[in-house]
C-alpha cells in the first residue's frame, strides 16, 4: 500500500525544515523513508550528491542522517549512559564518544544524575531528552525528528524547541514532522504541508503563517 | 559446564530469538576437533584455542547460510520453527559425519591435566579442577565482554530494540553472526574440557544440550545472572545427587524442580529481559 504518492522535498543544509499536516497524511513515512526504514518504490533520495534511497538504516546513519522516531524506541533495560553510548555505535562516532557524552550532558544536565538508571524508569520528558541526546551521539549532519513534542507538557515543548534550535546552531540540518503547525511555524526556515500522501503547500514559515488555507486547516484552535 | 552451554544457548535465544538445536552438536564437535588436534600432536592449550577459533567461524557460517535466509521473519513463530528444523537437521548431519569419520565407539580422551588431588575422603581429578577454572574464567570473560565492550553493548541493544539498534549504525546481521560464533565457540570449549572426563561419542552433545535447555529455562530466558545461578544450581544438584541416587532419579528430580519453579514463577528464577 502506498503511503506517499509522489512528493518532492528539498532541504537546505543548516536549515530547520518542518513537515506539517494531519495525522496519517504521510509525514512519518517521509522521514522513515529517508532513514531507510521504509522502502522507496519510485523516486530517489539524495544526500550530498549521493543516492541514499533504499540504503539500510544502519548505512544511512553512517552517511550522517539520524532519525528520532515517533515512538522513541529507547533501549529500556539499558542505563541512560549505555543508551547514549549506543548512540555512538558507528565506528567514527565511537572514537568521539566520550567527548560527545560530555556535550550531551551539557545540553541536558538532568541526565547526569540519571545516567546509571535504567532508561525505562525515566519520565516522558526525561526520555525525550535522552532520545535526542542519543541521536546526537552519532554526530549527525542531518537530524530527522518525528513528532518530538508529542505528549509533552507545554513547558517541555518549549524546552525541546529551544534544544532543537541550539542544535541547528551547531550546523546540523533539521527536518521535523510536527502535527501542530501553530507550535512550529514561528521558528522554521521552511515548511511543507503534506496531506493524503502529497505535498499540498510549501513555503517559508512566515509565508505559511499568513496563508489562509493553512490558517483554516491548522491554525484555528 | 552447564553454565557455559546454557550461556551460549541463551545468548542466541535472547539476541537472535531462535532456538539453536545444533548447540549440542557444537559441544560434540568441539570435543572431537580438539581430540583430533591433540592426537595429531598439537599442544592441548593450542588445540583448544584453535578449536574455539574453528568453532567460531563454523558458527558464523551456519548463521550466514542456514539462519539468515529466514531473517525477515524474525519474531514470528514460523521463524523459530524454521530455525529449530534447520539446526536440528544440522545437528543430525554433523553427528552422522562424525560417526562416519570416527566410528561410533566411545573414545576415551586422555586428560591434559593428569593426576588427582585427594581431599579427605574425596578424590578430585586435576582435570576437573582445570576444567572448572577455565569454565569460570570464560564465563567471567563473556560477562565482562557483554557489559563493557562496544560489541557487547550492541548485542544487548539489539536484543531489546532491533529497529532502534540499526538506527544507531549497527548492522544486525553482523551482530547475529558474532553471537552465533561466540555461542558455538563456548559450546565447543565445554565439549573439549569435559571430553577427558566423560568419554566422547557422536551423540555426546545431546545430554549437554538438554541440560543447557533446562538451565536456561530455569534461570530465565533473558537474564545472564539467572542462567549462571541456575547453571550452578543444576550442576550442584546433579553432582551431589549422583552420590546417593541413580541416573533416572536424577533426571526426575531435575525436571520436577523445573516444573515446580515454572509453576511458581513462569519467567524462571531470575528471568525478565536481557541485561
Amino acid at each position: 500500500m502506498e503511503a506517499l504518492h509522489g512528493i518532492s522535498l528539498n532541504v537546505d543544509q543548516g536549515s530547520l525544515t518542518a513537515i506539517i499536516g494531519h495525522n496519517g497524511g504521510g509525514k512519518s513515512t517521509t522521514l522513515k523513508a529517508t532513514a531507510g526504514l521504509v522502502k522507496v518504490q519510485r523516486g530517489t533520495i539524495h544526500f550530498k550528491n549521493r543516492q541514499i534511497s533504499n540504503m539500510a538504516p544502519h548505512e544511512v546513519v553512517v552517511e550522517g542522517i539520524s532519525l528520532i522516531p515517533a515512538d522513541r524506541k529507547l533501549f529500556p533495560y539499558l542505563s541512560v549512559r549505555d543508551n547514549l553510548r549506543m548512540g555512538a555505535f558507528s565506528k567514527q562516532a565511537w572514537t568521539q564518544r566520550n567527548r560527545n557524552l560530555e556535550m550531551v550532558f551539557e545540553l541536558f544536565p538532568k541526565l547526569v544524575q540519571l545516567q546509571n538508571k535504567e532508561s525505562r524508569t525515566l519520565s516522558g520528558g526525561e526520555q525525550q531528552m535522552l532520545i535526542i541526546g542519543r541521536a546526537l551521539m552519532s554526530e549527525p549532519e542531518v537530524l530527522l525528528l518525528d513528532e518530538p513534542t508529542a505528549g509533552l507538557a507545554p513547558l517541555l515543548v518549549n524546552k525541546v524547541f529551544e534544544v532543537i534550535q541550539d542544535i541547528q546552531k551547531k550546523n546540523v540540518t533539521i527536518l521535523m514532522a510536527e502535527q501542530s503547525a501553530a507550535k512550529i511555524l514561528g521558528i522554521v526556515d521552511k515548511a511543507y504541508v503534506i496531506e493524503n500522501g502529497q505535498i499540498a503547500l510549501e513555503g517559508s514559515g512566515e509565508e505559511l503563517t499568513h496563508n489562509p488555507l493553512v490558517i483554516e486547516a491548522y491554525l484555528r484552535v | 559446564m552447564y553454565v557455559m552451554m546454557a550461556l551460549g544457548f541463551s545468548l542466541i535465544w535472547g539476541i537472535s530469538g531462535m532456538f539453536n538445536f545444533a548447540h549440542g552438536a557444537m559441544y560434540m564437535l568441539g570435543a572431537y576437533i580438539s581430540y583430533s588436534l591433540i592426537t595429531w600432536g598439537l599442544n592441548p592449550s593450542l588445540a583448544i584455542l584453535s578449536m574455539m577459533l574453528i568453532m567460531f567461524f563454523l558458527g558464523v557460517l551456519i548463521e550466514k547460510f542456514c539462519i539468515r535466509p529466514f531473517g525477515q521473519y524474525r519474531g514470528t513463530m514460523s521463524y523459530v520453527m524454521n530455525c529449530v528444523i534447520v539446526t536440528l537437521a544440522l545437528a543430525i548431519a554433523f553427528e552422522t559425519a562424525i560417526l562416519l569419520i570416527y566410528g561410533g565407539e566411545f573414545k576415551t580422551v586422555n586428560p591434559f591435566a593428569p593426576g588427582v588431588i585427594v581431599l579427605g575422603p574425596f578424590q578430585i581429578s586435576n582435570q576437573m579442577i582445570y576444567s572448572f577454572l577455565i569454565g569460570v574464567l570464560s564465563i567471567v570473560a563473556i560477562g565482562l565482554f557483554i557489559k563493557y565492550t562496544r560489541i557487547g553493548l550492541a548485542m544487548r541493544a539489539l536484543a531489546q530494540e532491533p529497529t532502534a539498534a540499526s538506527m544507531m549504525g549497527l548492522n544486525p546481521d553482523a551482530i547475529y553472526s558474532i553471537t552465533f560464533g561466540i555461542s558455538s565457540a563456548l559450546a565447543g570449549l565445554a565439549g573439549a574440557l569435559l571430553a577427558p572426563v566423560y568419554s566422547i561419542y557422536p551423540s555426546v552433545g545431546w545430554v549437554s544440550f538438554l541440560y543447557a535447555f533446562i538451565v536456561v529455562i530455569l534461570g530465565g530466558l533473558g537474564s545472564m545472572t539467572g542462567v549462571i545461578a541456575a547453571g550452578f544450581l543444576v550442576g550442584i544438584i546433579r553432582n551431589v545427587g549422583t552420590i546417593w541416587l541413580s541416573g533416572q532419579w536424577m533426571m526426575a528430580i531435575i525436571f520436577g524442580s523445573l516444573i515446580l519453579v515454572l509453576l511458581v514463577r513462569p519467567r524462571g528464577l531470575f528471568g525478565t529481559r536481557v541485561g
